[in-house]
């Protein structure tokens, strides 16, 4: 059922490749911005987010630091990955370890959806995310909610997940384009 | 964005005199400008922290102002600033602050150091009246390329389309030894 899948998508997951949608919902519940783009995933510690619109921003853990780049701005920000666990909602994924041993998990009843859902709280906070529900699905994990302390929740959809593919390596790296201000020193 | 900046001047470009005419112009018409707003984008860099937000500020004359600093990423209200002469008041976090400085009020409570006062009119291309110029260098048409004011320089660096009132469209303000700050200009709306 959903949980041994929920297990499965900790510890056998190394890589994860995704289209997503996401929608930011605010403590009033108005949808506060839609965004769409790209998820890659190489466990332990890498990823890249990349969102396509409404702007183009790229986000790299290549497993030592995190870079930002907002690429209207031609600014890149690099900071070292524990002090940039909210980068991306992905960023609370990156450990191949079992769920129980980062969150407490509860099992939700969501009779409107077709997935199962269950509601992670991480057991070290360190982000600002305080809250991460999974829906569970064929694919494993499909969608996310995560909550903050502010009552904002974003919703993630995942669409044609792909995992323990081959994914390359310059994927889950970054090197600033000439011209680009970068600010901070990576780790 | 908005409409792409044509690289070439249209043809019947000014000549030098003309350029110091229409930026004189330029000056008058928009210091009799009744409101204005911009949309657009703002990346600050201090030292080695930065920051990068979407900001929309609605100016309304010399009086007062409203301005939205929103996270690009999810389009959550950072700050929220309301400003009248003399009492600027900032919503962030879900607690409000008050002063009559709005640039202390970002520097304290968001620290992020913005010139507003001087943003006022930088961003539309024009000097702040009340201090002098120590250095401003235009283009064929009489609109800034650069100006350098109360510390800042200001470069101008694309326009809304291409005629000699047009507005800013990608602006790069500095001041030494180790702050910057970008503007995006998306979208402009102005009232005479």
């Amino acid at each position: 059922g959903g949980r041994e899948k929920l297990d499965e998508f900790f510890t056998q997951v190394n890589t994860m490749q995704s289209a997503f949608t996401q929608q930011v919902i605010d403590d009033k519940g108005e949808l506060r911005q839609s965004s769409s783009g790209n998820v890659f995933l190489s466990r332990p510690g890498k990823f890249r987010w990349e969102y396509a619109a409404p702007d183009k921003h790229e986000i790299v853990a290549d497993g030592k630091n995190v870079w930002v780049y907002d690429v209207e701005l031609d600014q890149v920000t690099v900071k070292p990955m524990n002090k940039a666990l909210s980068a991306a909602p992905v960023a609370m994924l990156l450990q191949k370890q079992p769920v129980d041993k980062q969150f407490s998990v509860q099992a939700m009843d969501a009779d409107n959806s077709t997935l199962e859902w269950f509601r992670l709280t991480p057991k070290k906070q360190d982000s600002d995310f305080t809250t991460m529900d999974l829906g569970v699905g064929n694919n494993g994990v499909e969608e996310m909610i995560l909550g903050d302390k502010f009552g904002q929740q974003t919703y993630i959809k995942f669409q044609g997940v792909r995992t323990n593919i081959n994914i390359d390596n310059s994927r889950f790296s970054f090197t600033p384009p000439k011209g680009v201000d970068v600010v901070g020193t990576p780790s | 964005c908005a409409a792409q900046h044509q690289a070439a001047p249209k043809t019947d470009t000014v000549s030098g005199a003309d350029a110091q005419a229409n930026w004189k112009q330029r000056q008058a018409d928009f210091a009799r400008m009744s409101a204005w707003r911009l949309q657009g984008k703002v990346g600050v860099q201090f030292q080695d922290q930065s920051a990068s937000f979407n900001m929309s500020w609605l100016q309304n004359g010399n009086d007062g102002y409203e301005m939205n600093i929103k996270n690009p990423l999810t389009g959550s209200i950072v700050a929220y600033l309301k400003g009248s002469p003399g009492e600027v008041t900032l919503q962030t976090n879900g607690k409000t602050y008050q002063d009559a400085s709005a640039e202390r009020l970002l520097q304290g409570q968001l620290g992020v150091s913005l010139p507003l006062d001087g943003m006022k009119y930088w961003v539309r291309g024009v000097p702040a009246p009340d201090s002098p110029v120590q250095k401003v260098k235009l283009d064929a048409q009489g609109r800034p390329e650069m100006l350098q004011q109360s510390g800042w320089v200001v470069a101008y660096n694309g326009w809304q389309d291409n005629d000699w009132k047009a507005l800013p469209e990608k602006i790069n303000l500095s001041r030494a030894p180790d702050t910057k700050v970008k503007v995006i200009a998306k979208d402009w709306q102005t009232r005479y």
